[in-house]
């Protein structure tokens, strides 16, 4: 791909707010123009993941004189990822120039959470919406985490995966959240022996396998390579990226292989196309709705086999300093659940060279992860 | 895993009933006239007679739309499962830890359903499926065979 990332922004991350999803999510996109040195309503693309704000708000709001092309990507977690991928198609495309990618909002302060303990969450549209009324609510499955846990625990059974392996995806994430001023657990310390006593929500998840509801939104500017480059940040390219969706993307009870996700088949083929390899890449920004999935998404990506995950990093380190640096930022566990725009908000400061205390050493390659509804993959190799 | 517990499902403390689809979906007629006469009724193409479940527009083999019920037995090996701590809905919340199995049965079918005693669950258990009232409405109870 000729596309790059030219500006990213970021509201406050935070857990109680009196602002609107449009609102947060404009201010990100503002933010992310002011650091591309893009005046906003020079902007003519924008791309809505999950739909949840309409594209004409964005005309008002960043006063857009001629929006040329607009998109959406509904696949829950994975769509962020997966609208940076559409804007990068749409610009190399010559759809549009200058295309903005706005994720996040009130998921905490709106009326309704996912964590809602009343039943809210069989009001959320789901895939498949008629499998989930007549087949898994009425069963007691309702929720990510529940719908996550039936892959978790054929994984262990089937492969003997250590499922030690996602407390320490947990203890890293809050590592490297210490060192990142918008971690929303920044200074909260986690132990092994915090996270060993912390309640079981639905096994194998402890409270600390699961990421928290958040405020706050984040949004990247995307243009052409070849354009002026109008502020004194260095542009990040858009190596590769794409979608995935494994066998019955809708279901996972009845995919075959319940292990199977849209990154299985996504990885690799990214991968090949672009010429790089997992041992290439200098650290990971992986979707973290639940430590669990991190592990298996290192799995599926091709570092180890599947099983292998949790010896993997243990071996090689995914924490501070590690050989393989994963969510730099503290993630959705540790920072803020902004909907995986966070991930790529971070890539880019990473091989911009401006992470701060979280800088990895020379950072030159870098891929991000989006993993969303029933188990959906989006990916982006970012490099310097 | 610690599993010193043994949930209940037919704890009668619970005024709100079980979630249950207020308007049966059309694909999903036959499989709820089913739970009402107690039997696990899914479905075969018509004209190739491949059993599918769970029922979409189209058979999966050979894209004819025309389908026949098919019953299952409610029996077979737990393909996977999961145990509930922390429930998200009031009738659930009563009941915690829960357990849930996901269980192979013939023809490539797997059927969710309540299974107890959670504490004994795990892949590869051979299980018997019952269909009875479960908090207000028919459901599958999966128990160890």
């Amino acid at each position: 791909m000729t596309a790059r990332i030219v500006g990213v922004g970021e509201t406050e991350y935070c857990r109680g707010t009196a602002k609107t999803t449009e609102r947060l999510r404009l201010e990100a996109a503002l933010a992310a123009c002011a650091d591309a040195g893009v005046p906003p309503e020079d902007v003519d693309g924008v791309v809505i993941p999950n739909g949840s704000v309409e594209a004409e708000r964005f005309v008002h709001g960043l006063g857009i004189r001629d929006l040329r092309f607009h998109a959406q990507s509904v696949m829950g977690g994975a769509s962020t990822v997966a609208s940076v991928v559409l804007a990068a198609g749409a610009v190399r495309a010559g759809l549009a120039s200058r295309v903005l990618v706005a994720a996040g909002g009130t998921q905490y302060s709106r009326a309704n959470r996912l964590s809602a303990a009343d039943g809210g969450a069989m009001a959320f549209h789901w895939p498949a919406q008629e499998f989930r009324t007549h087949l898994e609510f009425p069963y007691g499955i309702s929720v990510p985490m529940q719908w996550y846990s039936l892959h978790a625990n054929r994984w262990l059974a089937e492969t003997g995966a250590d499922p030690r392996g996602l407390r320490d995806v947990a203890l890293s994430t809050r590592a490297h959240a210490h060192r990142n001023a918008k971690a929303f657990f920044r200074d909260r310390p986690l132990t092994s022996a915090q996270y060993d006593v912390a309640p079981l929500l639905v096994e194998p998840f402890r409270l600390y396998d699961v990421c928290p509801e958040s405020d706050g939104a984040a949004a990247v500017l995307v243009d052409r390579a070849g354009a002026d480059v109008l502020s004194d940040h260095r542009p990040v390219r858009i190596a590769g990226g794409g979608e995935g969706h494994a066998d019955v993307p809708d279901d996972l009870v009845s995919r075959p292989d319940i292990l199977q996700m849209g990154l299985s088949k996504l990885a690799p083929r990214v991968f090949a196309e672009i010429g790089v390899a997992p041992a290439d890449l200098d650290f990971a920004q992986i979707y973290d709705c639940f430590t669990f999935v991190v592990v298996r998404q290192l799995e599926e990506l091709g570092f180890c086999a599947r099983g292998e995950g949790p010896a993997f990093i243990a071996e090689r380190g995914i924490g501070p300093g590690g050989g393989l640096p994963v969510n730099t930022h503290g993630g959705l566990l540790s920072q803020a659940h902004i909907a995986g725009m966070n991930h790529v908000v971070e890539a880019v400061r990473q091989l911009r060279g401006e992470a701060g205390e979280a800088q990895v050493p020379g950072a030159a390659t870098g891929v991000v992860t989006g993993y969303g509804d029933m188990s959906d993959g989006s990916m982006l190799v970012l490099t310097r | 895993m610690n599993r010193g517990y043994c949930g209940r499902v037919d704890a009668e403390v619970s005024t709100v009933p079980r979630p249950f689809p207020s308007a049966v979906d059309p694909l999903f007629r036959e499989f709820v006239a089913g739970l009402d006469r107690g039997v696990l009724t899914v479905r075969r193409c018509a004209a190739c007679a491949r059993v599918q479940w769970p029922p979409r527009s189209l058979c999966g083999t050979c894209r004819a739309g025309e389908f026949e019920p098919h019953e299952v037995e409610p029996a077979g090996v737990v393909y996977t499962y999961t145990v509930v701590h922390r429930a998200f809905h009031p009738w659930f919340a009563e009941r915690v830890p829960y357990g849930v199995a996901v269980v192979d049965v013939a023809d490539s079918v797997r059927l969710t359903g309540l299974f107890e005693p959670a504490g004994a669950l795990r892949c590869g258990l051979d299980v018997r499926g019952e269909i009875r009232e479960l908090g207000g409405h028919p459901g599958l109870l999966w128990t160890p065979r």
